[in-house]
């Protein structure tokens, strides 16, 4: 605890001897903070019940939100790609790899679909960070899909092709 | 009347609550130099995703405010004066020249990082770090005073740390219409399908382990606002319990959310570290005075 008697100084000033002092905040400080504090907190509050990132970065905090039923599916987005010496291989959705990863195809997922020449940029990006590897030459958005039941997962999943691009030189 | 005077005035202490100028000084070493793991390490994604701006499709911050489009240049720029910032603010010298470059250059950094379609959800308590820790000023880790407005800075570290439990807990509500339709699913078995480590995949053949798990984590979420309010064993224990948390979901799914971690540092006495760091330089720096005293 400070000594009482710090409190009793005026802002930034300090005591004459070595007892530890509280250095107060002026009048003007302390509205600002809490005014900005209040807007922030409103902000962070309305994109829980709004359940919106668009307020980012005072959005929802919806990491693993969304609840998934024991008799339902899941899904997983992935991207394939053949190459210029004809290998078919799987794109690395990693920063390592194209840059761009797995959750932000999934989240931009109808936008890719109604316009795959967006995967144009995945070949693009491939080519730039990895000049020396096998470029491109088509894209593919896949997705397997397991089906659950009482949460247990039921035999293979089930592989399906979203849209395709072929990658334009 | 005086009542409500009385309760304003506790609210604003709550908020202001005094804090030692040296934990602000050693708090601000810890904060600026994960800012530079952050950038290298976790959102290193920024420079790699500049080579495809066609996909940059950022969040309302983005759009509204003038902010620049992704470019090579630029991130490459942002992520030099990100480092040079943090290497000066972490010393404490220039604390608001400095700690201000680096929290528009970091937020910037984020937005392009974030604006790709998904948004992570470990990065909030660190964002408020690095804006409010630049309000403070000058703090030394010999300083004996403790300061109001590091007491505010401390607070909003801290609330944006349960924020991040407590409104995740909301949002479950909110998307579900209710906390047991979440708890009672198979969200942990869709996650571990999906990105599992060989340690927990087996845990998939027993749903109701996870739903257990399930309950114990909305539980701790919701009840997470407490910790404000914790002191002495009560306050690690929670600490602890947290970070254990953490450790299991990096274990199990690879997903560590170290930039919240590292913010639980704001609930500590880390004043208490620089007497000892003090110690161990004076017997580094003085090794031949306990050799030559011997005959």
């Amino acid at each position: 605890m400070e000594s009482a008697s710090a409190a009793l100084y005026p802002v930034y000033s300090r005591a004459v001897s070595s007892e530890p002092a509280v250095r107060r905040i002026s009048r003007r400080g302390l509205a600002w903070r809490l005014g900005v504090t209040g807007v922030a907190l409103v902000i962070l509050t309305m994109g829980q019940l709004q359940d919106t990132n668009d307020y980012f970065p005072l959005g929802s905090l919806s990491q693993y939100a969304t609840p998934r039923d024991l008799d339902g599916t899941v899904r997983s987005v992935y991207m394939m790609a053949d190459t210029e010496s004809g290998e078919r291989v799987r794109v690395p959705l990693n920063p390592q790899g194209v840059g761009v990863g797995r959750a932000d195809i999934e989240s931009q997922l109808n936008r890719i679909v109604d316009d795959p020449s967006l995967l144009q940029a995945i070949a693009n990006s491939w080519s730039e960070l990895h000049p020396d590897a096998d470029p491109y030459v088509a894209l593919y958005v896949m997705r397997s899909t397991y089906q659950l039941e009482d949460g247990i997962q039921q035999g293979e999943p089930e592989i399906e092709q979203l849209t395709s691009w072929e990658v334009e030189r | 009347m005086s009542r409500a005077l009385d309760a304003g005035r506790a609210v604003v202490g709550w908020w202001t609550r005094p804090v030692p100028l040296a934990r602000v000084a050693v708090l601000r070493v810890a904060i600026y130099l994960f800012v530079l793991y952050d950038i290298f390490r976790l959102t290193n994604d920024v420079i790699p995703m500049a080579h495809a701006p066609e996909l940059y499709y950022p969040m309302w911050v983005g759009r509204v405010l003038p902010l620049p489009e992704p470019s090579v240049p630029l991130a490459q720029t942002l992520q030099i004066v990100i480092v040079v910032g943090c290497l000066v603010a972490a010393t404490g010298f220039l604390p608001r020249v400095a700690g201000w470059i680096v929290a528009i250059a970091y937020l910037q950094w984020m937005v392009f990082s974030q604006g790709y379609g998904y948004v992570s959800h470990d990065h909030l308590a660190l964002m408020v770090a690095v804006v409010v820790l630049p309000t403070i000023g000058r703090a030394k880790f010999t300083d004996t005073d403790s300061s109001e407005s590091a007491g505010w800075a401390f607070r909003c570290i801290q609330v944006s740390v349960i924020a991040t439990y407590f409104a995740s807990a909301v949002v479950k509500w909110v998307r579900s219409g209710s906390p047991a339709t979440w708890a009672n699913g198979a969200v942990f078995i869709w996650a571990i399908m999906r990105r599992g480590s060989d340690l927990v995949r087996w845990t998939t053949d027993y749903p109701w382990l996870l739903i257990v798990a399930q309950w114990g984590l909305i539980i701790i979420e919701f009840l997470s606002p407490v910790v404000l309010w914790l002191k002495g064993k009560a306050l690690y224990l929670a600490v602890v319990t947290f970070a254990g948390f953490h450790l299991m979901t990096y274990l199990a799914l690879g997903i560590h959310f170290l930039p919240t971690v590292i913010c639980w540092l704001a609930f500590l006495p880390l004043e208490r570290l620089v007497p000892v760091a003090q110690r161990l330089k004076a017997r580094v720096t003085a090794p031949g005075r306990s050799r030559t005293a011997r005959p």
